[in-house]
């Protein structure tokens, strides 16, 4: 802003249209009536509890509202809002079981058919009753090869399931689900499965509407294609406590009283909405300005302040869920066991779980605690025993131990790695690099075993330990290890033969002393759902797999 | 100036065949596959679906179906989004981010200016100095700090605005993200429009005017105006790009639907189909936009329209 | 500074004019010594040892208000915020400088061949940037961001393998950074050219080009000898200027997890990461951004007075 040289005069000072004094009362003015007018004003919630609307924060954009083709937490917590299956979730006890769309259900001596009695006034949104037909139905489309769903793998405890989904087998009957009349259906098994009820709370084992999903005027092929015009908003018809009302795409879904729902009278909330808001910091900003009743996730660097400044909104719970750090067991030396113990016993968890995974609880084994089951505890610390082993193996105070590398993918993660880092080279003697990929490279490098050690996790989809120890079996999809034993395969096959629940259990509890005894993976910390919630909202309870059936909450009004 | 135009237009259908070859280019070559969860997928699904989007055809077959598709108005399906095909996304989300575009385009332009304007007729007073202070403050913060900042203060602690989400143009959600948005674009247009202004008013012809005696406000709204604004009008077309760029950001402070969220989800994703339709979309507003400016420019100043 | 005027046998070249010019702008000079501060600090600084390690992680000490321990206090992981925004500054003038010196040389090159030349070539060279001008600028970087990630990733293990695994800490913060100065400097240099070229066509059209040309000396040395150097008064001004917006863009990229990878961090990222923890941490945010709005407020009153400086009649003050 130099000066120009002299020749040019200012203008004759005269009052402008927004001369300075009147700018000022314009702006004076202008505050004063944004302030007196938010003055009073309620805030979203508290006009949300007088309307009985439950605003739920929810992550993500479903990717459709389909049950067959999602896998989504976001999308099931919208899903089970609009459908229900045979069984329904129990509002405060993980292990019992409530009426759904079946009211009662009865199994043979060795849990391997089923029978479920379907309530006969349980309707759809648009009136039609619902059908051991409708279930069939679903069944069949869930597993049918061209829709390739994601997680048909859910459906194979059905006897002749997986044979029908890998293409193997075309025809439908030899599947072992049948209506034995209209409110009666029949399930055949591969195994003994004494949770089967359980299983069937999950999204996977919903009904949908066979009169809508075949409906010509959605498709000109076959309802069996991967896309789903049926799902879509102004056609989705669903026999859950709630109905579709509106969807701002990526914004908000909103979900009304479904009237011809059979227990409708119990149903204590008047709509859902849930917002799909996927930066957690914009999500506790909305949260604490009051738009939002309940959180999906607090960041963890937030928790402290909140439980100084806010800790009646804090809320920490159990969830089913191991985080991992997965060893490519092909890789040398990660392929001796010694080594991997060693690894494993230099990990000082309660630390982990102080500073970096707070509010999570330290691992004693992998499997976390669900109903009656937790294996006897295998992982301790133990950094003199640890170095004892990697001695005995070859590599005395890491000399010699080549250089490894952590993979990770999620920024949050690296502080795990690095502490990780710092661990085994305090209790070993031993390096470790960290790799930092893109979340594909990242996934493609533990599918192709081209990794040393990476940070992982997995989320159990029922209360059952076979949730977790099933995808250690070789060849597994989500295995990517390397490591498999025939024992280990025998035991759960064995498990999976025995009709009394608690053998049953006793002899998972072996397997998973096998597994841990082999450490192919180094489990440190069972989740736990860390997130902000108004105490205004009623019957919400703790549960471990945060499934929280959405007809029992209700609001609370001042 | 027809002449102009038509060849301005096919200029600008060129430079979307580029942008469509370098983004297919691009997204191609990207490592991983589209159908990447951490919950494994069986491999026998995955080839299904890759025939289903085509994915498993050569790349120039690919390159020439996608175009002549795209060219009868097809966008293809979505592969994050199951079963939506990408016009329909692009439908629901752009009028939001056009929303909040032209809301901010408003904001910077009612802010921007004037201030300029002002500035310019009260040249190194304290008006001046002040004004351009904040305009340059505008210019040196970006807009994820402002929109925060503005998000906690006003929306979280003093609880008078939203501090997310989207209820439509004529709602108080759209005042922050607005406002952020509109702030910075409005920083530059201030010191445009000032810089414009002064151009002008240094002119003989405006002496000349100041000499018979007229008064202010005829002087710079009748005889200054025109030209003061040519360089605050030229960059409206970058500026609108801008305001595109930035939404993508603003959107995910204040968690709008719009297609910069959509954009950011298929780029991790690696959704083709999803990608390219929002590039081209983006490419094609931009496109417009420079037209638009052009066109204002030489109707703004003859001396342009020669060429 | 003596007037010229008063001593008339010396005559004064162009630079000394501008020498003086910019001295007498106030907010130049002021300018200058900010930003000089600011790099010699986080140049110089990490080398003393009061300043410690960037990335060193203590938990138990995080989000601690600033002490003698920590001027500005720890971040969120017990990081030392001080040490933080030093090494911070680093990345971010680096980055801004290659990507400008990136912008600069292809800018120079093509503009200058393209203003030379003129005729056919110049109208092609010109097209070609009229249409990558018109692409949408972030999402491109974004995309060839993305793309280039493999490649440092696979630059990175070639020159550990050389230089031994010690030197990863060392190296991995520059290659990561190849992404972003290929990504932005692919697409920052079309307004330069531009500019150039217009420099350029000004300039050879001048008798004493044609005077050169007409005693025969090559184009080239026409080119780097004659013309080059009267260019640089406005080349420099919009380098300047283009700073501030590359590390800006920088900044967006980082927000958008596109930018620098953790540990090491630009101001952008810890602009993101203050931004987000306003809540529970807001010197995260306000140290970092004083740093860099200070930055990028004296680049832009420097790039203002070099213009006036270069060039008065430009001068829209």
């Amino acid at each position: 802003m130099s000066n120009e040289s002299g020749s040019r005069e200012k203008f004759i000072p005269f009052p402008l249209i927004l001369s300075k004094v009147r700018a000022v009362r314009f702006i004076g003015i202008f505050t004063l009536c944004c302030l007196l007018s938010a003055c009073g004003k309620k805030t979203q919630v508290e006009q949300a509890n007088e309307d009985g609307i439950l605003i739920v924060g929810n992550a993500a954009e479903p990717k459709s509202l389909d049950p067959h083709i999602v896998t989504g937490v976001p999308e099931s917590k919208v899903i089970t809002s609009l459908f229900e299956g045979l069984v329904a979730d129990h509002p405060s006890k993980d292990d019992e079981m409530a009426p759904g769309a079946a009211s009662s259900w009865e199994h043979n001596e060795t849990f391997t058919e089923w029978t479920f009695h379907l309530n006969p006034k349980a309707q759809w949104s648009d009136k039609i009753p619902v059908t051991a037909h409708d279930f069939v139905f679903s069944y069949h489309r869930m597993l049918h090869p061209d829709i390739a769903a994601p997680y048909a793998e859910m459906l194979y405890f059905i006897e002749g399931a997986e044979a029908f989904n890998r293409g193997g087998n075309t025809d439908f009957s030899s599947v072992g689900v049948t209506a034995v009349d209209d409110f009666t259906l029949f399930i055949k098994l591969r195994e003994p499965t004494p949770f089967l009820p359980s299983i069937t709370r999950h999204y996977t084992w919903f009904p949908v509407p066979k009169h809508v999903v075949t409906n010509p005027k959605f498709f000109d092929k076959s309802p069996f294609e991967s896309f789903t015009e049926w799902s879509k908003f102004g056609n989705l018809v669903g026999n859950g406590p709630f109905q579709l009302k509106s969807w701002v795409f990526g914004g908000h879904i909103e979900v009304e009283r479904n009237p011809y729902y059979w227990d409708a009278e119990n149903v204590g909330l008047n709509g859902i909405r849930f917002l799909a808001i996927g930066n957690f910091y914009t999500e506790s900003r909305a949260f604490l300005a009051g738009q939002l009743h309940t959180t999906y996730r607090l960041p963890a660097d937030m928790v402290e302040r909140i439980k100084k400044k806010y800790p009646q909104y804090l809320k920490e719970e159990p969830y089913v869920g191991t985080v991992f750090f997965r060893l490519n067991t092909t890789k040398k030396p990660l392929n001796l066991q010694p080594v991997r113990e060693a690894m494993a016993l230099a990990i000082d968890r309660d630390q982990l779980c102080k500073y970096i995974y707070t509010g999570y609880t330290p691992t004693t084994s992998y499997v976390p605690k669900m109903g009656h089951y937790l294996a006897p505890p295998s992982l301790t610390f133990d950094p003199e025993r640890a170095k004892k082993l990697l001695a005995e193996a070859g590599f005395p105070n890491g000399k010699g131990f080549p250089r490894l590398s952590i993979l990770i993918s999620n920024p949050d993660a690296r502080s795990s790695a690095e502490a990780m880092q710092a661990m085994w080279r305090q209790n070993l003697d031993i390096i470790v690099d960290i790799k930092n990929l893109d979340w594909g490279s990242y996934i493609t490098a533990q599918q192709s075993l081209e990794y040393d050690i990476a940070v992982a996790g997995w989320i159990g989809d029922y209360l059952d330990p076979t949730t977790f120890l099933g995808i250690f079996t070789k060849g597994n999809g989500n295995n990517n290890t390397g490591w498999s034993s025939p024992k280990y395969e025998k035991l759960l096959t064995d498990a999976a033969h025995k009709p009394d629940p608690t053998e049953r259990l006793k002899t998972l509890a072996q397997a998973e002393q096998l597994f841990m005894s082999e450490y192919p993976i180094i489990p440190v910390a069972w989740y736990s759902r860390i997130y902000l919630h108004r105490p205004e909202v009623k019957g919400w309870f703790p549960l471990l797999l945060d499934n929280h059936p959405w007809k029992t909450i209700s609001l609370e009004s001042k | 100036m027809l002449k102009t135009i038509l060849g301005r237009l096919g200029q600008g259908i060129l430079v979307l065949l580029v942008l469509y070859s370098l983004t297919f280019i691009l997204v191609r070559t990207l490592p991983g596959d589209p159908f990447m969860e951490e919950k494994a997928i069986p491999e026998h699904v995955k080839e299904k679906k890759k025939a289903a989007y085509g994915l498993n055809d050569d790349l120039p077959t690919q390159y020439l179906n996608n175009l002549g598709k795209i060219l009868k108005g097809d966008f293809g399906y979505s592969t994050m989004m199951t079963g939506r095909d990408v016009s329909e996304i692009i439908k629901h989300s752009f009028p939001v981010s056009f929303q909040l575009g032209i809301a901010a385009m408003i904001i910077a332009m009612l802010i921007g200016i004037p201030a300029g304007i002002i500035s310019a007729a009260r040249k190194n007073t304290l008006i001046d100095f002040s004004t351009m202070a904040i305009a340059m403050i505008g210019i040196c913060l970006p807009s994820f700090v402002i929109g925060p900042i503005l998000a906690t203060w006003i929306g979280q602690s003093m609880k008078l605005l939203p501090a997310a989400g989207w209820d439509g143009f004529f709602s108080s959600s759209i005042i922050l993200p607005a406002v952020t948005l509109g702030l910075i674009t409005g920083a530059y247009l201030s010191r445009l429009t000032r810089a414009g202004m002064l151009d002008i008013l240094g002119q003989d012809f405006i002496r000349t005017a100041q000499a018979k005696g007229l008064k202010e406000k005829s002087i710079l709204f009748k005889h200054a105006l025109k030209g003061g604004m040519i360089p605050a009008v030229a960059y409206l077309g970058p500026a609108f790009a801008g305001t595109i760029s930035g939404s993508i950001i603003i959107e995910q402070i204040f968690h709008i639907p719009g297609m910069g969220q959509q954009f950011i989800k298929a780029i991790n994703k690696q959704d083709p189909f999803l990608i390219q339709g929002c590039v081209l979309l983006y490419g094609s507003l931009i496109v417009i936009a420079n037209l638009v400016t052009d066109i204002v420019q030489v109707y703004l100043n003859p001396r342009l329209r020669k060429s | 500074m003596t007037p010229s005027s008063t001593d008339p046998e010396k005559g004064t070249s162009l630079w000394q004019d501008a020498w003086q010019r910019l001295c007498k702008n106030k907010a130049s000079i002021i300018s200058v010594w900010l930003l000089g501060f600011i790099i010699v600090l986080c140049l110089i600084g990490p080398f003393f040892p009061f300043v410690d390690n960037p990335n060193i992680q203590d938990l138990p000490g995080r989000n601690a208000a600033p002490s003698w321990a920590h001027w500005f206090g720890t971040d969120h992981l017990g990081r030392d915020l001080f040490a933080r925004v030093l090494y911070g500054g680093r990345i971010s003038i680096l980055v801004a400088l290659v990507t400008a010196a990136v912008s600069l040389t292809i800018g120079l090159i093509w503009g200058s061949i393209a203003g030379y030349a003129k005729g056919k070539i110049d109208t092609t060279m010109m097209r070609i940037v009229d249409i990558l001008y018109a692409l949408p600028f972030l999402i491109i970087v974004i995309l060839l961001r993305i793309n280039f990630e493999p490649l440092t990733q696979n630059l990175t293990e070639f020159i550990v393998k050389y230089t031994g695994d010690d030197s990863r800490e060392a190296i991995e913060p520059i290659t990561t950074l190849i992404p972003l100065f290929l990504a932005i400097g692919a697409l920052s240099w079309l307004s330069l050219s531009r500019i150039v070229r217009a420099s350029v066509q000004n300039i050879a059209s001048q008798e004493y080009i044609e005077a050169a040309r007409s005693l025969g000396i090559g184009n080239t040395r026409i080119l780097l000898k004659h013309i080059l150097p009267n260019i640089l008064g406005p080349v420099i001004v919009y380098t300047t200027l283009t700073i501030p917006s590359i590390m800006l863009f920088e900044a967006m990229l980082s927000f958008l997890g596109l930018g620098v990878k953790a540990p090491n961090a630009s101001w952008g990222v810890l602009i993101q990461e203050g931004a987000d923890r306003m809540f529970s941490n807001p010197q995260l945010l306000v140290f970092p951004s004083i740093f860099f709005v200070i930055t990028l407020l004296s680049l832009n009153f420097l790039g203002d007075g070099l213009r006036d400086a270069l060039d008065p009649k430009a001068s829209k003050d």
